[in-house]
Parts: structure tokens; sequence; C-alpha cells
């Protein structure tokens, strides 16, 4: 195959990081710039109007153009101060649940912190944001941690998992994933079977009269497991 | 009620087994038989100088060797010691102080031997037991594994129970850490990249 290994096992940090600059963000002009759209055709996309001080919303790569040509100021969103990543250290660390950051917070955080540091607003400086990510990374990945150990050959299920999280996760995950069915080929019919009798047990107990669990009844202790 | 076939082990693996040679090797995996009938003209199979294979000899053969045998009731399949009760014990004790590198199947591939073990009859019937008792070992490693393999750049030398533990792996774990160890250090570089551009 033509596809490399490493290829085969998803994205690397790199491709999400250049996906990733299409996201919009919000910034302040320091130009006044009317309607204007690339040169790219009829469905090129269109930036502006910029009327400073007004605030305006542009995809990322655009902010950060603009930003090292000195003609605007990035916004840094809301989520990304002191006081909201305190509060969502705090829920990070006392509940089981991961926080609703945004999808893209590894990436936005990172690319923000390095390329527009200075935009941070003084009551949150960016040395401070950096230790408070730090931190809320390590807790959630403890939590990962934990959730591995739930990893079965079946479903998992981890709501609010950032991009980049998904992916460091992809390639161990997977292969655990497969392993694990290779251990296990019957394990979700066993589950199927498990989830009709809690469901649909009038139906169930019809299938199982006819004998069509048989060879899940045999295994019924494997089942126990999991 | 005829019983579905299960279906073959190892199949649609996102990273290709047919070109794996992990795969191949787990094939060469010695399992002790005893020989049903008489054999004419095999007696080299035992290793000995008798023309002809005699009916109750014992006789180890690689597994891609004795399971089309097994399946026609040729040979009689004896499980293999390293998937007999004493390992099986030491698992279920403590599945993460077992060395599995030198158990099993060709190269280390006690897992994947397992399975074809557990299969060997081809559905007519499962070895549960085995399983189960392999499940659940690779269950309890896989989450050290998973640990260790994200603490390699961290950790300085070769010492330690965590040295120890991964000196034991089996091919499919030493996969899984690899590829734990590449997502990590991937991470790390893109991170550290981004901070050379910015100083830039």
């Amino acid at each position: 195959m033509a596809l490399s290994h490493r290829r085969r096992w998803g994205l690397t940090p790199q491709d999400l990081d250049f996906a990733n600059q299409e996201r919009e963000i919000e910034i302040v002009p320091m130009v006044r710039l009317p309607l204007t759209s690339s040169n790219d055709g009829p469905l090129a996309p269109q930036f502006g109007p910029f009327n400073p001080p007004q605030k305006a919303k542009v995809p990322l790569w655009f902010a950060l153009q603009m930003k090292k040509k000195g003609k605007c100021r990035i916004v840094v969103p809301g989520w990304l101060s002191v006081a909201s990543l305190e509060e969502t250290l705090r829920e990070e660390t006392s509940s089981d649940d991961f926080s609703p950051l945004p999808r893209d917070y590894v990436e936005l955080s990172n690319t923000l912190l390095h390329l527009a540091s200075d935009d941070f607003p003084l009551h949150s400086s960016s040395d401070k944001v950096k230790i408070l990510l730090k931190d809320i990374r390590e807790a959630r990945q403890a939590k990962i941690r934990v959730g591995a150990g739930a990893l079965n050959p079946v479903h998992l299920a981890m709501p609010h998992l950032s991009s980049m999280e998904i992916l460091e996760l992809r390639p161990t995950f997977s292969t655990a994933f497969q392993r694990l069915r290779e251990l296990n080929p019957e394990a979700e019919r066993h589950e199927a079977i498990a989830g009709m009798w809690l469901e649909k047990e009038g139906e169930a107990r019809r299938r199982a009269e006819l004998g069509e669990f048989e060879r899940g009844d045999a295994q019924e202790g494997m089942e126990e497991e999991y | 009620m005829a019983s579905q076939p299960t279906p073959p082990p190892r199949q649609g693996d996102p990273a290709g087994d047919f070109y794996s040679v992990e795969a191949a090797l787990a094939d060469s995996l010695k399992v002790p038989c005893q020989v049903m009938l008489d054999i004419p003209n095999s007696g080299h199979l035992e290793g000995t100088a008798e023309k002809h294979l005699r009916k109750g000899t014992n006789l180890e053969l690689p597994f891609w060797l004795a399971q089309p045998l097994i399946v026609k009731d040729i040979m009689e399949l004896k499980v293999p010691l390293s998937y007999g009760p004493r390992v099986r014990n030491a698992l279920t004790a403590s599945a993460r102080s077992v060395n599995l590198r030198n158990l099993g199947g060709g190269g280390g591939a006690f897992y994947a031997g397992g399975v074809l073990l557990a299969h060997s009859t081809q559905g007519v019937m499962v070895d549960e037991p085995l399983v189960k008792a392999l499940d659940s070992a690779y269950r309890e490693r896989m989450i050290e594994v998973m640990d260790q393999s994200q603490h390699t750049s961290a950790d300085g030398g070769g010492e330690g129970a965590a040295y120890e533990f991964c000196q034991g792996l089996d091919t499919w774990e030493k996969q899984l850490f690899h590829r734990g160890e590449t997502a990590a250090k991937e991470f790390k570089q893109w991170s550290e990249a981004k901070l050379k551009k910015a100083s830039r």
C-alpha cells in the first residue's frame, strides 16, 4: 500500500494544527477595510469590513498574518482567561467527567500562546495561562488513563475529549480495541443479546426459545465480565 | 441448530496483518500432539529412524502443520505448557509480573498463539477458559503498557519494575507500546517546534 504506516494510524499533530487554521477568531483590526474578497473566483472567501475599533471575525490564519504585520490585535477567547481556566481546572479535578472545553483547545491555545502572547490581557498573562493549561492537561490525562481501564471490545465513550487528545489516543486505543476483538470475536454479539434482554424482553424470550442465542448461552459466563 | 462457524481470528486489522511478520511467526507455535492412527512413511516427523509413524506417538509440530491434522482427527491436540494451568494461574494471580516474552509462539507471540490455539478446531469448539484467561490478562497489562509508553521520554535509564515489565512484553503489547510512544513523542515534538518558531 502506498500509504505509510504512520498515516494509517491517523493524523499528525501538524495536520490538526494546519486544519485548525481555518477556525474563526475575533480580532480588533487596526486598519480600515471595506468588504473584500480574494481573487479566487465566485466562491472566494470574503473578509471585512473592518471598522476599527469594532471587532471582526476572520479565519485564524488571516488573523495571524495581520498580526504579524501589526495590523490587528487578536481577541483571546473568554475560556482562555485565568479566571475561566481556574474554574475549568476546579471542575476537572472535582468531577469524573471531562469539562466542556472547545474541541480544539490544545491547538488554539498553543498557537495563541506562541504567536500572540502579547495579546493576552494583563490580568491573565500568558505565563499563568500556560501553567493552568498544563495542569488541566495533566488532570485530563489522568482521566484518560482511568478510561483506558474500561476499554472493551464493543464501545468506548469519552464525551468532551478534545481533538488533539483523540489524536494522541487513536493509535493505542485502536490497536488495543482490535486486539480485544481478536481475543473475543463474539463480544459484540453478546453485547447485542444482553441489550435485547434489557430493552425488549419479550422478543428476547421468543428468540431464546427458538434457540437463536444458543452459542451465546453457552458462553454466558464471559458476558458477565463486561 | 447448526452452529455458525466462528470468524477466523485476525481479520481486518488496520495494520494489515497479511504482511505482518509477527502474525506469520505466531503460526510457528510448537504444539504437542498425539497421533491417532498409524501413518505410513511419515516417521521423519518424529525425528527418528523409523519409517512409519505409529499410533499413540507423541510429537511436537508447528501449529500451521498440526492444525489441519487436528481438524481431520489425525492428531489429538494437547495444550502446550505455556498455555497450561501454571501460566494461567500466574496470570490470574498477577498478570503484570508474568514475563510473556519467551512464552507461546515464535518471537514472543503469546496472545496471537493463544488465539490460534483456542480456535484451532475452526469453530467446532472454542477453548473458552483459555480465551478468558488471555482476555483478562491483556486488559490488565494493557493499562500498564499504555502508562509506560507515555513516559519513556521522562524515563532516564532502564531500572525498576517498569523496566522489568517492559522487558517481558508480548508482540501485541510491544506494538501497543510503540504506537503509544510514537504518539507521545510526536505531540512533544509538535509543541516544541512551535516554541522554536515563536522565539525566532
